[in-house]
């Protein structure tokens, strides 16, 4: 081997190791210089979270939470106070406060992942009412309980919810049917159809029929079925009957449009022809009726048939008696 | 009340507030409590012209008149361990309602309400010949002639059936209904994981509602009589709940015990067309007579018996209970078994005594349905961003009423046997008996029907910011004595959530189902595959969209969409889609200025198609086009379009002194119905409907002023318009003689109640708000 190849053979090995030494030397330095890694944080308690944030804790010192878990907690959760929802604060203290410092939980809207979010409030909140949220469809769909409750400050008399209500002698906007509103636009209009339920009077509202936290029930209906629902206050058409009509027996939005319509009586089809979708017997339940008819005006088929949700009556059969 | 009197006693009262407002504070403390309350007070001078019906529909609006709106009073312990509070709205009005609540903060949570629904349906409009006494609807005087033709009543003999209901002879009768809603929970925990609920609610209705009744053997006679149906409904519900919750797992149990009881279930009311005599001095007769002319005591049963809604009750148990399962497993369970029952005795099929009561085969219906819910659910999350979910639902309505059975046949409108059933024979003797009666051998029909669900559906965040998901579900429902046995529907679709940024949002979803019939049961007289039970073939897409460009600035805009296909229905309903586009904003330009507004704009079409019948031969492959003449087939379509708007502003003028809102609404609907077809001879032809047409704009306009830190000043307008065209409403009249085209004798009795017309309020409002 001559000389110069004996300098290629070493000096490509050198340059190799030269360069990985101080490529591992600047490791060695980067490392150095790299922030331990952070210390399990541990609960400081809420008078220390006060001492800053101290108008938040006033605010929240005044809502239905607020006063449990401040005056009135039982359970070490509840004691843990803003570090319930928040997470121990030893770390943010430590770095002495500041936005996003200290690993938190923070309800800012998108500064966390939903599921994270809404981690804290199933802590307490997973029983019950909340019992079906994780097969909800607003669950499913990534919504947060932010986006329809506020904790931090009081607002509605009951459920904290992100808007308020708006009492004046004419209407009443509900807080609930606000807040569903948000999203559900379709919904919202209907409430000004000219045959609808007292919703924008304030008497009932979206959580009446509905459980926005999930059921297991179709449409996150409180009850077992659409019918159910209606009955717990149109309690006098359960029934049974002894003359049945299917339809209403089955399902009352077979006809019905709950939500608001601009037929009356909340119809989803006006009137001969809801019936006409199903009715073609011989004689007058398929023939054509004229404007000035007994079959069309007033109450259409009702005029003579007005026992249409069932009759208990022996000559009842057509739903005249 | 006038406006220098209003302006007079508003100055009078905030200069005695502002004189003791020394002594006033915010929040008083009395020994170890602290009380705050405040009190609203104040008068509505206006006007209103037009129907009032439609104006105070759910709502008492006392024009010229004083009003609390809000009244409230909150106690709290200094130790912040309980509280009170009590809230009144309208108190002494129709609509008002009372809450009280209190307890212990974590342990103990009472509500006692009270609430107050009216529902307006007619007012100063509706009239009726009638006396009403309880449930029994007297004339005291009746028709001499029974004819009434199709010219003007005004130009009729003075005898004339449509004089018989001239003003002079009627009665004015006011339609609504008020329903009075006590409500009582409890809410107890006692120790941490335990959970225990009660409650009470009552609810009492009272009122008056029109319905209608026939007397007479067919339709075409009008013998039709409306009344203001007596309402006296009482309704008691009782719930008792216990759930215990731990860690990781729940489980509840639920009593729920509800009681309905009619206190006028039956219904009595003469006949006018009987003119044999009055009350006692009438005498009935089997069968109805189709003579227009001269004196004529056939007209059928002296008077007529309607069965309301029978007393009835119904208990349900609910087991639920969820449970945190190993890989991030969460199982969620519930089990619901009830009873609805109703045993009122039946009345007799007639109160006719010229005919002889047919046999029944029991007293009462004895009805018992039992529902029953079964659903497990199981959700998981054991791989990071997927999301799995699977569900089975189990719903059971078994009707174990008991099956009645009429061996005679069933009396219809207290008639003998007259009625043009095709299974019926000719008339029979006056007064005997009904042989071969419409119905005979009939028997009740217990419906029932279950239904089983199955879902599926997985979801992963493909990033942060984009997650889709899949969803899928077979549904069968199963039915009993209906057309069809079983069907069975299903469902596919996608769901994609996007976030790219926090200020933009977008969503959207798409399912696609197929419902198949197993078989369906047509004969001779039904056709029709009912939209209910027949293959159908639905789409429905859902899109919403929110844009936040800047903090001061959100933009929104939401479009739904459903259509059905009915591909197997040769008659009835043959498809129908809706969509409904919306869109929104909401606009802070500055900390005290906010501007919101939405728009939506709906659409419902449909489409349906049906055969005029006089037999049961005729059927779409020989009475339609293409099948042979006669044709005797039609169609009609549909479409109802609604535009609704809704916009505002809030102002804060000075901060925490004066602020101003005005909100407006306007919703415009239409409901259009088409048709056409049916040319055959001596078919009625299919023709259009007049358009029906709503109209509603509200508006009110308000400052708040706060003049002290305890009084507070409201000042507004309010403006309230509505307009409802709606042919089959506007030409009611009770007699409607000139109405009716055809050429029948027309003898009906209606109250007109249905004529709302239009209505325009001005409402001012002035109120003072005191605090403390």
């Amino acid at each position: 081997m001559g000389q110069s190849e004996l300098s290629s053979s070493i000096l490509g090995p050198l340059k190799l190791f030269t360069v990985i030494f101080f490529l591992a030397l600047a490791a060695v330095a980067r490392a150095a210089d790299a922030p331990a890694p952070p210390k399990e944080p541990v609960f400081v308690g809420s008078d220390v979270c006060k001492a800053c944030h101290t108008p938040q804790f006033e605010k929240f010192a005044e809502t239905q939470m607020g006063k449990i878990f401040l005056f009135n907690a039982r359970t070490l959760r509840e004691k843990q106070a803003c570090e319930s929802c928040h997470g121990p604060g030893s770390n943010h203290v430590e770095a002495g406060g500041g936005r996003g410092v200290g690993g938190l939980i923070t309800f800012r809207k998108d500064a966390e992942p939903g599921k994270v979010q809404n981690g804290a409030c199933l802590q307490c909140h997973e029983k019950g009412m909340h019992t079906y949220w994780e097969a909800s469809p607003h669950a499913s769909r990534g919504l947060t309980c932010t986006n329809c409750h506020t904790v931090m400050h009081k607002t509605t008399d009951r459920y904290q919810l992100a808007k308020v209500d708006d009492k004046t002698p004419f209407f009443w906007k509900r807080a609930d049917i606000e807040v569903c509103g948000q999203c559900h636009l379709q919904r919202k209009a209907q409430l000004l159809r000219s045959s609808h339920m007292p919703l924008r009077e304030g008497k009932i509202g979206c959580s009446d029929c509905h459980n926005p936290h999930g059921t297991p029930n179709p449409s996150q209906l409180k009850q077992a079925s659409v019918n159910e629902n209606c009955y717990t206050c149109h309690t006098e058409r359960r029934g049974p009957f002894l003359w049945e009509h299917p339809p209403v027996f089955e399902n009352c939005t077979n006809c019905h449009e709950p939500h608001g319509s601009v037929n009356d009586r909340l119809l989803k089809v006006t009137d001969p022809r809801l019936c006409t979708q199903c009715h073609i017997a011989t004689q007058h339940p398929a023939t054509p009726r004229g404007k000035n008819s007994v079959f069309f005006f007033n109450r259409s088929c009702t005029n003579c048939h007005s026992q249409i949700h069932g009759s208990n009556h022996p000559a009842g059969i057509f739903f005249q008696r | 009340m006038k406006w220098k009197t209003i302006a007079v006693i508003a100055g009078l009262a905030t200069s005695l507030v502002l004189a003791f407002s020394t002594v006033i504070r915010a929040e008083v403390e009395l020994g170890d409590t602290v009380v705050s309350g405040a009190l609203e007070v104040g008068a509505l001078p206006g006007h209103r012209s037009g129907s009032e019906a439609k104006f105070d529909e759910y709502r008492d609006t006392r024009i010229n008149g004083w009003i609390v709106p809000e009244l409230q009073l909150l106690i709290g312990g200094k130790k912040n361990d309980f509280f009170a509070s009590f809230d009144s709205t309208k108190p002494g009005y129709r609509d008002q309602n009372y809450r009280l609540r209190f307890g212990l903060y974590g342990l103990l949570d009472v509500e006692a309400e009270w609430d107050q629904i009216p529902h307006l349906f007619s007012e100063g409009v509706a009239r009726t010949p009638y006396r009403r006494d309880g449930g029994t609807f007297h004339l005291d005087t009746k028709p001499t002639s029974n004819t009434s033709t199709g010219t003007p009543c005004d130009t009729q003999p003075a005898t004339n059936f449509c004089h018989f209901l001239d003003k002079d002879n009627t009665r004015k009768v006011d339609l609504g209904l008020l329903y009075g809603i006590g409500r009582f929970k409890i809410k107890y925990t006692p120790i941490p994981g335990w959970t225990f609920s009660g409650g009470y609610g009552s609810q009492h209705v009272v009122g008056d509602r029109a319905f209608a009744t026939l007397f007479g053997p067919s339709p075409g006679n009008y013998n039709i009589v409306e009344l203001p149906e007596p309402i006296e409904y009482q309704m008691h519900n009782i719930e008792l709940g216990g759930e215990f919750a731990a860690d990781n797992w729940s489980l509840g149990l639920r009593y729920n015990g509800s009681f309905f009881h009619n206190d006028i279930s039956t219904l009595i009311f003469d006949n006018p067309l009987n003119r044999s005599g009055v009350g006692a001095g009438c005498s009935d007769s089997g069968f109805y007579s189709n003579a227009t002319t001269g004196v004529d005591a056939n007209r059928g049963p002296c008077r007529g018996r309607m069965d309301l809604y029978p007393s009835n009750q119904a208990h349900t148990f609910t087991l639920s209970g969820a449970a945190n399962l190993p890989w991030k497993t969460r199982f969620m369970g519930t089990a619901s078994y009830g009873w609805r029952l109703q045993d009122d005795k039946f009345l007799p099929f007639t109160s006719n005594s010229d005919i002889v009561q047919p046999s029944i085969s029991a007293h009462s219906l004895n009805g018992d349905v039992r529902p029953t819910m079964i659903n497990a659910t199981l959700v998981n999350n054991a791989v990071d961003h997927l999301n799995l979910k699977a569900f089975y639902r189990f719903y059971d309505l078994d009707n174990r009423s008991r099956r009645v059975s009429f061996p005679d046949g069933i009396v219809i409108n207290d008639q003998a046997g007259t009625f043009a059933a095709p299974n019926c024979p000719t008339v029979t003797p006056p007064g005997g008996a009904p042989t071969g009666c419409p119905e005979a051998g009939e028997k009740t029909k217990p419906f029932a029907y279950s239904k089983q669900t199955v879902g599926f559906d997985a979801g992963y965040d493909l990033t942060r910011w984009l997650a889709v998901k899949i969803g899928t579900g077979w549904e069968r429902m199963h039915r009993e004595f209906r057309e069809v046995f079983n069907t069975d529907e299903y469902g596919v679709g996608p769901t994609v959530d996007i976030k790219p940024f926090s200020s933009l949002l977008f969503r959207a979803s798409y399912r696609h189902s197929w419902r198949n019939p197993s078989h369906y049961e047509l004969d001779e007289e039904n056709l029709a595959k009912k939209f209910d039970e027949a293959r159908r073939d639905r789409d429905r897409a859902s899109l919403f969209a929110q844009y936040t460009p800047w903090d001061l600035l959100t933009l929104y805009a939401g479009f739904e969409f459903t259509r059905d296909d009915y591909p197997d229905s040769q008659l009835g309903t043959q498809n129908d889609f809706n969509y409904s586009p919306s869109v929104g904003f909401s606009l802070m330009p500055t900390s005290w200025i906010k501007v919101f507004g939405d728009y939506n704009w709906d659409r419902f079409d449909w489409d349906m198609k049906a055969i005029q019948r006089t037999a049961t031969s005729q059927n779409p492959s020989n009475s339609c086009p293409g099948g042979g003449a006669p044709t005797r087939c039609w169609s009609s379509q549909g479409l109802d379009k609604i535009q609704t708007v809704s916009a505002g502003t809030d102002v804060t003028i000075i901060e925490n002194i004066l602020a101003f809102r005005i909100q407006y609404g306007y919703s415009f609907g239409t409901s259009r119905v088409n048709a056409s077809g049916a040319t055959c001879g001596g078919c009625t032809p299919a023709t259009n409907y007049p358009t029906i047409k709503n109209t509603w704009h509200e508006m009110l306009a308000r400052f708040e002023y706060q003049i002290h830190k305890n009084v507070g000043l409201k000042v507004g307008y309010y403006f309230n318009h509505a307009t409802d065209r709606d042919h089959g409403v506007d030409i009611m009249k009770q007699w409607m003689g000139d109405v009716d085209t055809g050429a029948s004798v027309q003898r009906s009795v209606f109250l007109g109640d249905r004529v709302k017309g239009p209505f325009t309020t001005h409402v001012g409002f002035v109120a003072l708000r005191f605090s403390f």
